[in-house]
């Protein structure tokens, strides 16, 4: 059994459950009870063999732990609020267009406030940014965006026909013909070969008459399923809506 | 259908996870045991934190590379609040997997060295 925890290692105990707020909830809720009794077992090794000092040396480990492992978890957070209710969906995705400009504002006012490396580093965030915008408003690239894939569309609201990656796949959705309704079916048809194989380039403004070398049909899907986005001059499909009409259809 | 499942689609596997494969083959284990086997393997030159221990646990059980096996107990024989993991059959393929890409690595590097010209090293 233990002896009583001297005063400094409840309080580096106190302080690492503070820190375990830099986790997302749903995280700290699955292993935070685990952790803090794992950082409990460290602080009763360090005291035994190096005291106080050994104590510093720990929580300062476990601070730059913290500091790499935590950030990773929240993009992770970030892409399921996208892919949940419409309404932090829409949040989600403004947070992580806006994310680098408003960092950069933040970092500029505490910079102004306390140090000057706050301050350069918030404006490199309000120059990336900046040209990033110029950039993809020119169309010279498509910027990656959270929980978006970019796609070609032809300038068209819903595209008749585009290509994503998914995995090892290369996934191609095409509209077909609709002769009956004298316009376009409101299915995608969905092909897919494996990524990195050399075939046929499907057309991107006509469905293909039949099936090209390479490629096999996987399914279809309702055009109304996909979330399309247009940001200046290029659009994205969100993949939240990617990947729930492809497990709808089987996929 | 999704692509079946293959041991080389999880090629290469970060330091984290690897580590923590190579402790679990020992046999199930909870989050301490691991950190104290990483540590003692690598003599101390590799410690794993809380964060980064829990992220890649997460990771891998989510992947289903290792498997929670229930509660540890502590000396009284209480169920202790210490959760234990234990290498999946899938897991076991994908680390000896990992294993056969480095040692296959690091035989090429060796074969590169000799070859080198004298001085050729920096």
């Amino acid at each position: 059994m233990r002896q009583a925890s001297p005063a400094a290692l409840r309080l580096s105990v106190w302080a690492y459950a503070h820190l375990l707020r830099a986790y997302p909830a749903s995280f700290r809720a699955e292993f935070g009870g685990e952790m803090a009794l794992l950082f409990s077992d460290c602080c009763w090794e360090e005291w035994r063999s190096a005291g106080r000092a050994g104590l510093c040396r720990l929580l300062a480990r476990v601070a730059l732990d913290t500091l790499v492992s935590a950030p990773p978890l929240w993009t992770e957070r970030l892409e399921e609020t996208m892919k949940g209710h419409s309404a932090d969906r829409r949040w989600g995705f403004w947070l992580a267009d806006h994310g680098l400009a408003m960092g950069g504002l933040a970092l500029l006012a505490v910079g102004a406030a306390t140090s000057w490396w706050a301050m350069s580093l918030g404006w490199a965030a309000l120059a990336i940014a900046f040209f990033a915008w110029v950039a993809e408003a020119d169309g010279l690239l498509a910027l990656p965006r959270l929980g978006r894939v970019a796609i070609r569309s032809g300038g068209l609201d819903i595209p008749l026909a585009f290509k994503v990656r998914r995995g090892e796949r290369v996934l191609f959705f095409v509209c077909e013909e609709d002769p009956e309704r004298g316009g376009w079916s409101d299915v995608y048809t969905v092909l897919d070969r494996p990524k990195g194989t050399d075939g046929f380039e499907p057309c991107y403004s006509l469905p293909p008459a039949a099936i090209p070398s390479g490629w096999s049909l996987r399914g279809r899907v309702p055009v109304d399923d996909l979330r399309f986005e247009h940001h200046e001059r290029s659009t994205y499909v969100t993949r939240g809506s990617l990947e729930r009409s492809l497990s709808a259809a089987g996929m | 259908m999704d692509s079946p499942r293959t041991p080389g689609s999880f090629l290469p596997l970060p330091d984290a996870e690897l580590e923590i494969l190579i402790a679990l083959a020992d046999g199930e284990s909870h989050g301490y045991a691991i950190m104290r086997a990483v540590a003692e393997r690598t003599e101390g030159r590799r410690r794993l934190g809380p964060g980064t221990l829990y992220t890649a646990l997460k990771r891998l059980l989510a992947a289903r590379l290792i498997e929670e096996v229930g509660a540890s107990r502590d000396a009284e024989g209480e169920e202790a609040r210490r959760r234990l993991y234990r290498l999946s059959h899938f897991g076991s393929r994908v680390l000896a997997a990992e294993l056969d890409r480095l040692s296959t690595l690091v035989r090429h590097g060796r074969k590169r060295l000799q070859i080198l010209p004298a001085g050729g090293r920096s």
